[in-house]
């Protein structure tokens, strides 16, 4: 997990000690902002920490406090995604690959690779499987995942739209 | 057995002599801009001895045009060609109105030139055309009957359930209907190339195939009367645009062939340089503040006030100077006179930059931060509604002031984000790119799942995925998609059923996202109640992911429409320091992110419903950034009536002797785009300059 802090006004660095608290306000960890920026931020410093994920699946508001405020931040708690899903994406008039088109089967995401394919472990379940990527016209599948699986999708070319 | 009258006005005549009181001849005193000399006769001398005598003309023509567009620009080569005198006045630095930032999309019909050319499957005499044609010969075959017929059909409702051809006025399109084959080829006459028929664009007919699209040739320079256009001139893609063509010319090989480069600078050029060659008169930088008639309500149309309106380049202080000068008369006067011998024709625009004027139709469209289309290109004062308010002022009716309704992209949003002006994708190059600093980041509707879109408090208020989503105009080829039964050829004309509830429940499809945007919110106060500028809200993540440009010229660190801080809640304050219509504080926002996140996290939006047709994503990765997603009023309907001659009619149903009006100045036409206006000049040239001499 990253934490970043934004120190007001005009200071110089982060007062860097900050904890983490879980969904019934029980510390879980806690740690210091090193003297790194964020990239592309003009006073973003962040650190990263590990924390251990509630046992249970669901959804969670946990907290961040720093220098006596508070800010909470949501997350999801997913089970052991056991099966592989491969997904195959193609233009439909050319038939060449998408690279870096998104796969998202929510809570899940993958990138496709410069074949075209993507690859992710997901829980069994019943999902929209959508693929989309810049220009093209996003697609969503129903997909139901009890096994390994491995589909197509063929996008087309988002048209432009007339400006007269 | 009592004869029937014509008129159902039979006291028309009397009241078009009744004697004009000292109270009316004072109100035409200070309009006509004469002074109180002559105000201090008596009050029946004033009645007789017309104000206008008193004013010392500065210019005459046979002809004065107001508005150097595409109503103005044909109106005055037509009336040069018929021998008049011609000057055309504009407020703008150069000629070309709106029709220089268009896409040169002509639809005209009734079996025109180029309908008749793909049907006999030739090419252009200069061999420019050689794409096969794209419609069958059915779809091309029509005559002004059928044509007119499609321009008043009472059935047609559109995919919002509005009515385009209703309203429109039967002796305009009649006459419309029958010009178009004169229109076409007296642009063809006049340097415009245009290519293969493709369609029909908004409300130009449900029926037939009517679109020809502009277009010059690539070559090694510019030039008009050879038909070519240097790749600089053209544009050079995402990098810039020029003085010649304020956005960069697309290509048109499947119109033409390969080399052909379209939009509207391919006709509106060609017009001024064939204007300018037949020796029609430019005055510029002069904003047309008054029509002066011989009495306020009575008499002949004899002139015009106009005052100097110079746009002056924000970095430099230079004032903008026309692409071309000759025929320019440089007057830099506050106020000048100029005589009509002839006629005055008022080819000013629309009303879609002009606030008050466009809340008649829609108040919240009284909210002062959005545009019309070509805001940076036509200034401040352009498509202000002058010409239209100019005529109310002497006498003349208005008409289809509800048609603003009926066409899809009246007023929409375009999808480019963090420009004011986000209709127009003008590049650097062009001498007013200074005035809106920024291109614009222009996404395809699929790319609005990466952000956000809120309101001036901080708030989502719409499916960010159909946002810019709106149904097309109603033409050719209709169908469902365009709210019609039936497809293509097997569209029945005045056919009862494609106004049938049956057929509306089937094909509604408005969208009604700027309905949502200009909703009151928390932060709309009494007792305009502006519903505010609305704000894209996206993190790094969505930039590196969708591949966006947000560097300038694309967008600007100094415009006030594009924000970049390290949190939510420093965006929200940069946005309130920084954006000039931003009047109250974005409070909801960081809630807003924060509960778009939870929502993502489930995969759901119970909101608005997000999460069916694309995926979301976190917006959580700094730097985050906000850019205006502004809706803009593109083109207007409604204006000054106007019958079959473009004459100007008053409140009685009469001309007004010697003022002519068309295209967005005038109303009664539903017709989206370039082919009424340019019909209109040509009809109100032709008219105007077998006028008697005053």
């Amino acid at each position: 997990m990253k934490v970043g802090i934004k120190p007001a006004g005009d200071d110089e660095g982060a007062d860097g000690d900050f904890g983490i608290y879980d969904h019934q306000g029980a510390a879980v960890a806690t740690g210091t902002v090193s003297g790194d920026i964020w990239p592309g931020t003009t006073g973003l410093y962040f650190s990263e920490v590990e924390v251990a994920a509630p046992d249970a699946e669901g959804l969670y508001t946990w907290s961040v406090k720093h220098a006596g405020e508070s800010v909470s931040f949501g997350m999801r708690v997913v089970n052991r995604p056991d099966y592989l899903v491969r997904v195959e994406t193609v233009d439909r008039a050319d038939h060449t690959p998408l690279t870096g088109a998104r796969i998202v089967m929510h809570p899940y995401r993958a990138e496709t690779d410069e074949r075209g394919i993507a690859e992710l472990r997901v829980a069994k379940g019943t999902y929209t499987l959508f693929v989309s990527q810049t220009r093209y016209i996003t697609v969503g599948l129903p997909i139901e995942v009890n096994a390994d699986v491995a589909t197509r999708a063929e996008l087309d070319v988002e048209p432009v739209l007339e400006r007269n | 057995m009592a004869k029937k009258r014509d008129s159902q006005h039979p006291d028309r005549k009397r009241q078009g002599q009744k004697t004009v009181s000292r109270r009316d001849f004072v109100k035409s005193g200070a309009a006509a801009g004469v002074g109180a000399a002559v105000l201090s006769t008596s009050g029946t001398a004033l009645a007789q001895e017309s104000p206008v005598t008193a004013i010392r003309w500065n210019y005459e023509a046979d002809i004065v045009i107001i508005g150097a567009g595409c109503m103005g620009l044909p109106a005055a080569i037509r009336a040069r060609d018929l021998g008049a005198s011609v000057i055309i006045v504009d407020q703008n630095f150069d000629p070309g109105g709106k029709m220089l930032h268009s896409g040169g999309q002509i639809s005209l019909g009734g079996g025109d030139p180029l309908q008749v050319r793909d049907i006999e499957g030739k090419g252009d005499a200069e061999g420019f055309v050689t794409a096969p044609r794209q419609h069958s010969i059915a779809e091309l075959t029509e005559d002004p009957d059928f044509l007119f017929r499609d321009h008043t059909d009472w059935s047609v409702m559109d995919a919002a359930a509005q009515a385009p051809y209703r309203y429109n006025e039967r002796d305009l399109h009649r006459s419309y209907a029958d010009n178009c084959y004169a229109t076409r080829e007296f642009l063809m006459q006049n340097y415009v190339r245009m290519g293969r028929i493709s369609g029909t664009h908004g409300n130009g007919g449900m029926s037939r195939a009517r679109r020809a699209v502009t277009f010059l040739m690539e070559g090694a320079a510019t030039d008009i009367k050879k038909g070519t256009i240097s790749k600089q001139d053209a544009g050079i893609a995402g990098k810039s645009s020029s003085h010649f063509a304020p956005r960069f010319m697309e290509d048109g090989t499947t119109v033409a062939s390969k080399g052909a480069r379209v939009n509207g600078a391919a006709l509106a050029r060609p017009l001024e340089f064939s204007a300018r060659e037949k020796g029609v008169k430019f005055i510029l930088n002069r904003h047309m503040d008054e029509i002066i008639r011989e009495q306020q309500f009575s008499g002949r149309v004899v002139g015009i006030r106009a005052s100097y309106s110079p746009r002056v380049d924000p970095q430099t202080g230079a004032r903008l100077e026309s692409l071309w000068q000759n025929g320019n008369i440089d007057d830099r006067v506050e106020t000048i006179y100029i005589r009509a011998r002839k006629a005055v024709i008022i080819g000013a625009g629309g009303h879609g930059a002009n606030p008050q004027f466009r809340s008649m139709f829609y108040p919240a469209w009284r909210e002062p931060a959005f545009v019309s289309s070509g805001w940076a290109l036509l200034g401040p004062r352009g498509q202000d509604a002058s010409g239209i308010i100019a005529g109310m002022r002497v006498g003349a009716n208005l008409a289809g002031m509800q048609q603003n309704l009926s066409y899809a992209s009246t007023f929409h949003f375009p999808g480019n984000l963090a420009t004011r002006d986000p209709y127009t994708d003008m590049l650097p190059g062009h001498p007013t790119f200074s005035m809106r600093g920024s291109t614009g980041i222009n996404l395809a509707n699929d790319s609005f799942q990466h952000l956000i879109v809120v309101n001036q408090v901080g708030k989502r208020f719409f499916n960010e995925m159909l946002v810019t989503t709106r149904q097309g105009g109603a033409a050719f080829p209709a169908g469902p998609a365009k709210g019609q039964p039936k497809k293509g050829l097997d569209h029945v004309q005045l056919d009862w059923r494609n106004a049938s509830a049956e057929n509306i429940r089937a094909t509604y499809s408005e969208p009604n996202s700027v309905h949502a945007a200009l909703a009151m919110n928390e932060g709309s106060k009494a007792p305009d109640f502006y519903s505010g500028p609305i704000w894209a809200i996206f993190d790094q993540a969505a930039v590196t992911r969708d591949k966006w440009n947000i560097e300038p010229p694309f967008t600007s660190p100094t415009n006030g429409f594009f924000f970049k801080a390290d949190t939510i809640a420093e965006l929200a304050a940069k946005i309130q320091r920084g954006h000039e219509f931003q009047r109250v504080p974005l409070s909801s926002l960081v809630e807003t992110v924060a509960k778009w996140n939870s929502y993502v996290d489930k995969g759901s939006d119970p909101e608005f419903a997000r999460g069916a047709d694309a995926p979301m994503h976190r917006i959580d990765t700094p730097p985050f950034y906000a850019a205006t997603l502004y809706p803009v009023w593109h083109d207007s309907y409604g204006g000054l009536r106007i019958n079959g001659k473009a004459q100007v009619i008053d409140m009685q149903g009469e001309p007004i002797p010697g003022l002519y009006a068309g295209g967005e100045s005038s109303g009664g036409g539903n017709q989206h785009g370039l082919g009424r206006a340019l019909v209109h000049g040509y009809i109100a040239g032709s008219n105007a300059a077998r006028e008697g001499t005053s």
